[in-house]
């Protein structure tokens, strides 16, 4: 990390035209076809076990096509089928193809037995690698680059972007390092192991749940549309349960779009726009930005820095995705200069780009940044300590021994009794330090905080239930850890350090949404209101403390302020939201209209 | 620990907790570890770098005993930048009455790279020996957080330098 800083201090030339798949050689389908596993079977199984580092196999080969071929070729795939193997679809210009070897056929429901017989292929290991396609599709991009340099913009508009992730195999994923998103399997927390056995009996409720959300589609009478379902099933008890137990991953980005109103937000060509204007920008934010870029999951595969003995153009070091994060992120801080680019979004642009296209994506951290989260990434952060004013409140409620407790931890140690005070809510206004630890866990939205698995499945909640998701989430994690919070002779310290740590272990993200849903605890009665309310209450109680006065000097401080608080005092014609007044407007017009008749009228009688 | 963004804050922390270098990413908000040096105890914080993270974290200066600030020798461009930011913080930490009597420490990092500045040159520019108050304990170790060279050193200078309260 620290040479890779050294390498680019300052920026490296931008690629801002975006590629169309259209313009390579490869062979294009517009949408990717399911495969049958069975008619995948290798005659050379040892050939393609999986490579522990497939994103190293790039070093031996330069020639892209060769390997494709080469793939291909040794799949043993007849002629028919690999032509229906979408390598890249042009409509799709995501950096990675999908092989789907495991997905519904078509539209159909897969029975019982045909899973049946799939899962005991995957566990014997008897089963085609199909991880050579992220191999295949890191051989892309260099060469979809060259081949597409001068493009317009415009034409790009992706409809159909096919999610990148593999569907489950849990073959593969055993006897990979990574999962299915690319990122490594082991940390410091997990070991590889722990995350097999983990992962053996989780990939079978992922199975069981596709499952149930594929008769779900049907029975909505919506569309599979090829194992990439693009509308979703109006909302219902029955929904919000299937989402609490996970959308499939295949699927995520689609429905995260879906469930947070994406193409509300969504307006045609202005994302191309931004990007344009974007052109040879410098600035303050874009220098950030481009630091970060490579510290942005520095050990997931799709943002790992391409490592060439031979580099004789640098700008073919940097993968497609980081380039499409340096978009995202730019054309965000041009969009919404009250926000620019704060640390953590580049976090949540990466994981939305890894299950949503370049545009989806940009929308999507719009709709987290001023709707889902307002405030939150406002340049004085006086949103974080809002949303951790309502955490506290929260933990009062309904922890309150641990609310008690972190009262007591002061580092500053300047005896001052108000903190510990109750009832004057002097802790709103000065937050107890222990507030440090969760305030990543909102800007991130539990990005690092949790592992990956257990994020995305946060995520899912998040867009379709909102921002109360995230305090509920908080909550749980804290009735986890309370035993060992409230240990005798537990140190400040050690406080610290096991709401730090202890996140990371949730492998078994059962384990925590089981405790989020649990019958007859309160928080699970959390509603979105009640977090609005109580962000308001926050809010005026540091107002009163004339806390803004002291943390804000400049003299935005009244734009500010309304974008604090949540979409009911937020201009929606500032953003770009499709607004509801129009209604009323017309409605305004209308009523003018008549008026000017019934005066008419009266005038002619 | 403080100091700029990607300054190398948190691989020297991991690395002096865990003898590992841990690919990081932009710290949000912080990280906290202890560990136990010669006879010390160390509570370390590893605070996010970024500026406007600042009012994050701004308000808790916790009982410092040392402020360990880490500066990337290479980033000659942001060096200026760094020192504004160092001499912000000591300010600050002037007027906090529990944090009066700290050890100052400056780790010039990242000195495996080519043209990095030595750890003379960055003492030389931020010029400490000058504008810090008097009795002032600091010192400017050259570290390269990967290896860690030069962090036991930090580790070692700090350890025989402090003066337990009481």
């Amino acid at each position: 990390m620290l040479s890779k800083d050294k390498k680019s201090p300052s920026m490296p030339n931008i690629r801002w035209q975006r590629f169309n798949m259209n313009n390579t050689s490869l062979p294009i389908l517009p949408n990717n076809k399911i495969i049958n596993d069975n008619k995948l079977k290798s005659n050379n199984q040892d050939q393609f076990k999986f490579k522990d580092q497939p994103h190293l196999s790039h070093l031996n080969n330069d020639n892209n096509g060769d390997i494709i071929n080469n793939n291909n070729s040794s799949l043993s795939i007849p002629n028919s089928i690999s032509n229906q193997i979408s390598i890249a679809s042009s409509l799709n210009y995501s950096n990675l193809s999908v092989i789907d070897l495991y997905g519904a056929q078509e539209d159909d429901v897969p029975s019982e037995q045909d899973q049946d017989q799939d899962q005991d292929q995957d566990l014997d290991g008897d089963i085609v690698d199909d991880e050579g396609y992220v191999h295949v599709s890191e051989q892309l991009h260099p060469h979809i680059v060259k081949k597409s340099s001068n493009i317009d913009p415009s034409s790009r508009l992706i409809k159909d972007h096919r999610n990148q992730i593999p569907i489950i195999n849990n073959d593969n994923i055993l006897k990979s390092d990574r999962d299915r998103y690319g990122f490594k399997k082991s940390n410091n927390f997990i070991s590889e192991s722990d995350y097999n056995q983990w992962w053996i009996s989780y990939s079978q409720h992922l199975i069981r749940r596709k499952k149930k959300w594929n008769t779900l589609i049907l029975k909505n009478g919506l569309s599979l549309n090829k194992d990439n379902p693009k509308r979703f099933p109006p909302k219902s008890e029955k929904l919000k349960r299937y989402i609490r137990k996970g959308i499939p991953s295949e699927w995520r980005g689609n429905a995260w779009w879906y469930f947070a109103k994406g193409s509300e937000v969504l307006q045609e060509g202005f994302y191309d726009k931004l990007i344009e204007s974007s052109i040879d920008l410098m600035n303050k934010d874009v220098e950030i930005i481009n630091r970060d870029l490579n510290r942005t999951f520095p050990d997931n595969i799709y943002f790992k820095k391409i490592e060439k003995d031979d580099a004789d153009n640098n700008d073919d070091d940097e993968p497609e995705m980081i380039q499409q994060l340096r978009r995202v992120l730019v054309a965000f801080s041009i969009y919404q200069p009250s926000i620019g680019y704060c640390q953590s979004m580049n976090f949540i642009a990466g994981l939305l780009l890894i299950f949503l296209d370049e545009e989806r994506a940009f929308w999507m951290l719009v709709i987290i940044t001023k709707r889902l989260l307002p405030g939150l990434h406002e340049i004085n952060l006086e949103g974080v300590s809002i949303h951790q004013g309502v955490l506290m409140l929260a933990l009062r409620d309904y922890l309150p021994s641990i609310f008690e407790k972190f009262l007591k931890i002061n580092l500053i140690d300047d005896e001052d009794e108000n903190i510990q005070s109750i009832s004057n809510y002097e802790f709103l206004n000065r937050l107890p330090p222990v507030m440090l630890t969760t305030s990543s866990w909102f800007m991130s939205i539990f990005i690092g905080i949790l592992p990956i698995e257990t994020t995305l499945r946060v995520w899912d909640c998040l867009f379709a239930e909102d921002s109360c998701f995230l305090f509920k989430t908080s909550i749980a994690i804290f009735k986890l850890i309370e035993p060992k919070l409230l240990m005798n002779g537990i140190d400040e310290m050690e406080i610290f350090t096991t709401i730090q740590n202890s996140p990371k272990y949730l492998l078994d993200s059962n384990k925590i949404f089981d405790l989020i849903f649990k019958r007859g605890e309160f928080w699970n009665k959390l509603t979105q209101d009640d977090i609005e309310r109580c962000k308001k209450f926050v809010y005026n109680q540091r107002k009163q403390k004339n806390h803004y006065k002291d943390n804000n000097k400049d003299s935005s401080n009244l734009k500010f302020n309304r974008n604090l608080l949540n979409d009911k005092l937020w201009n929606e014609d500032l953003y770009g939201f499709k607004k509801n007044i129009g209604v009323l407007q017309w409605n305004k017009k209308l009523s003018e209209r008549m008026k000017l008749n019934l005066k008419k009228n009266f005038t002619k009688s | 620990m403080l100091g700029l963004d990607s300054a190398g804050k948190t691989t020297i922390l991991y690395k002096l907790k865990l003898n590992q270098i841990k690919t990081t990413g932009p710290t949000v908000g912080f990280n906290v570890e202890t560990f136990q040096y010669k006879n010390i105890r160390f509570n370390m914080w590893d605070v996010g770098g970024q500026d406007r993270l600042r009012p994050l974290w701004r308000h808790y200066y916790p009982k410092t005993n040392a402020l360990i600030y880490v500066i990337d020798s290479c980033d000659t461009k942001r060096l200026e930048e760094s020192k504004q930011h160092l001499y912000k913080i000591l300010k600050e930490l002037d007027n906090i009455d529990t944090a009066k009597d700290y050890l100052l420490l400056i780790f010039a990092n990242k000195q495996d790279l080519t043209n990095s500045m030595s750890p003379k040159e960055i003492n030389d520019y931020l010029d400490l020996k000058n504008n810090l108050r008097k009795n002032q304990l600091f010192a400017v170790i050259g570290a390269n957080a990967l290896t860690g060279q030069g962090l036991i050193e930090g580790l070692s200078w700090i350890s025989n330098n402090f003066k337990p309260v009481q």
